[in-house]
């Protein structure tokens, strides 16, 4: 069995407000597991209690209630030298030039300086920044800081990813080169731990996904289970009403919805023959009959997490 | 020690960027226009003039160092407080890096700065000094020179320590109110009163020494005698009324030397210094508990 990179269990995280410091719950009893070489996804409304969640495993936190064990053991300072963490928003010195930036954080990684001389122009051509190396990084555009953001968590080359919204701000050419460099990482082997609003992204990169509401996971699953065949049948039909319903008693099937004299029926693989023999012998029109859509991600966030 | 000194140089890069290097010209030309009048004019007496010059030099350097405290106060008051504000804290403290390594590069950074800035003011100093024709006593400005640095360690590193927890203008705030303390402590202790003696007392413990000027005497220039009258220069009873010269010290006069116990001395330097340290060490114990709320 994969090794558990992150493991985090019954995390509670409450702040104090107010005056009379009354305690507001940002994360209640959670508990996840990210095993090795996978790319989970962590997604939820603002104020789920994503960020905070992150910002215990990096330790800015201390947990109220709870464990984090990053690598197996207690987080601490030493996991965080195999940990690469890219920001939501990412802010570095406005004096630095953009291979300053990752000479300075590369050398708190403990990077040697010939190694950072080595690692820093192929990263900084990765991230399609080559030609702006000698840029201060304050004048780089949202995108351009984005991804020098991803640089410098890709930077020591670490086990583990942990990226907070990486695709927010990009342009389409530059969230593809980002969601690129997200596969490439999970080929390589790393763990990734990915933070996103962006649905899509999570459907095209991730194995796994945690969604979280309120601080509470709310629904955790592979993202196998979204991309299978559904084996159930949508049936339109027309001129429907209560006498027809009726003549149908005994057959396997279910509405999935009956507005006036419409109806939409759906039924298994097996049950569709007899069903629609039944049908053409009553007076309705029977309209598409197609395969059932199972549910995308988007409709389970919606179900889940989503007030729709 | 790396990372601490990686630290470090990014916060003197980052004071240098942040155009406090302003700080060292304005300073300059303090200096200068301080000496201005002694160049011009001699009071009527070319040995009040003399005595004038010297004391415009050692005056000068005096305020420098006084700006360099108030430097490293400032500085240390903003050190983890704007790091949290603009957010750059996240990716520094996101690498193998012990909170106490963070304050300690601050602290030692600052203090770096700081005493860049003394040496700058203090060759000032010394070109002033030569073409004003002064000349340093050279163990009293030693003395000085060591107060001012310890200074500058145990007020940056006390207001570093309170910028843990403080908002930066409270953490400068409450450090600015620490170097004022000890002249209340001194008042308290003297006092007749047992509970404001014992409140003296105790506070003797809490609060250090704290910063001691003796630039007045790095350059000996006593006033000549009878100058502008009874008392010399700036002693008239200018305010009218009653003269109260009998209560007002003397200045030193023609051949008197600074009165300096160098153990004494060097006592409350290391007492300051462990202050510093003590202070600094509970900024860390605060710093390493503390929830970095980060938005």
């Amino acid at each position: 069995m994969a090794e558990a990179v992150i493991e985090i269990d019954g995390l509670v995280k409450s702040y104090r407000t107010g005056l009379r410091r009354t305690p507001v719950f940002a994360v209640k009893k959670l508990s996840l597991k990210v095993t090795a070489g996978s790319i989970v996804a962590f997604v939820g409304p603002n104020g789920a209690g994503k960020t905070t969640t992150i910002h215990t495993l990096l330790g800015f936190l201390k947990p109220d209630a709870g464990s984090v064990r990053l690598f197996g053991k207690a987080a601490d300072t030493s996991s965080l030298r195999r940990i690469g963490y890219q920001p939501e928003i990412f802010n570095t010195y406005p004096f630095y030039k953009a291979n300053e930036v990752l000479q300075y954080y590369g050398q708190l990684s403990g990077m040697a300086s010939s190694d950072l001389h080595q690692a820093i122009p192929p990263l900084l051509d990765r991230m399609g920044l080559a030609d702006a190396a000698n840029r201060k990084a304050v004048t780089f555009s949202k995108g351009m800081n984005q991804r020098l953001g991803l640089a410098q968590a890709l930077l020591h080359d670490p086990e583990l990813l942990i990226l907070d919204e990486p695709t927010s701000g990009l342009d389409p050419e530059g969230r593809r080169l980002v969601l690129d460099i997200i596969r490439e990482e999970k080929a390589r082997g790393r763990t990734i731990f990915l933070s996103s609003h962006i649905l899509s992204d999570v459907e095209r990169t991730c194995d796994e996904v945690f969604m979280v509401r309120q601080g509470e996971i709310v629904f955790a699953e592979h993202l196998s289970a979204f991309a299978g065949q559904s084996q159930q049948w949508e049936i339109e039909v027309s001129a429907w009403d209560v006498a027809v319903k009726g003549q149908l008693i005994g057959l396997n099937f279910t509405f999935l919805s009956e507005v006036g004299d419409k109806a939409l029926l759906l039924c298994s693989s097996e049950s569709k023959r007899d069903l629609l023999h039944k049908l053409t012998e009553l007076p309705v029109e029977v309209g598409t009959v197609q395969r059932h859509r199972g549910a995308t991600l988007e409709d389970t966030y919606m179900k889940f997490v989503g007030k729709g | 020690m790396e990372r601490i000194l990686l630290v470090a140089r990014n916060v003197f890069r980052s004071i240098l960027h942040g155009r406090l290097v302003y700080l060292w010209l304005a300073g300059i030309l303090l200096m200068f226009l301080r000496a201005v009048p002694t160049l011009f004019f001699n009071f009527g007496n070319e040995a009040l003039q003399s005595a004038m010059r010297k004391r415009a030099v050692s005056g000068g350097l005096d305020t420098w160092s006084t700006l360099c405290i108030a430097l490293a106060i400032f500085l240390g008051a903003m050190a983890v407080g704007t790091e949290i504000n603009k957010k750059t804290i996240v990716t520094v403290l996101a690498r193998p890096l012990h909170r106490w390594e963070f304050l300690l590069g601050k602290w030692i950074g600052i203090q770096c700065f700081a005493i860049v800035s003394l040496v700058v003011g203090l060759i000032v100093s010394f070109g002033l000094s030569r073409y004003l024709g002064a000349q340093f006593e050279s163990s009293v400005l030693m003395l000085s020179l060591a107060h001012t640095a310890v200074a500058i360690l145990l007020y940056s590193g006390l207001a570093i320590a309170l910028s843990t927890l403080l908002t930066p203008g409270v953490a400068g705030a409450l450090t600015i109110l620490m170097v004022f303390l000890p002249s209340l402590v001194t008042l308290l202790v003297n006092d007749t009163d047992s509970r404001y003696h014992a409140a003296g007392v105790t506070l003797n413990y809490v609060i250090p020494g704290g910063y001691t000027s003796h630039y007045a005497d790095t350059i000996p220039a006593p006033l000549p005698p009878n100058v502008f009258g009874r008392g010399g220069f700036g002693r008239g009873n200018r305010g009218g009324g009653v003269d109260r010269g009998g209560d007002i010290p003397p200045i030193p006069q023609a051949g008197s030397a600074p009165q300096i116990d160098y153990n004494v001395e060097t006592k409350v330097l290391l007492k300051n210094v462990g202050y510093g340290a003590v202070f600094f060490g509970l900024g860390c114990l605060i710093f390493r508990r503390r929830d970095l709320r980060l938005g």
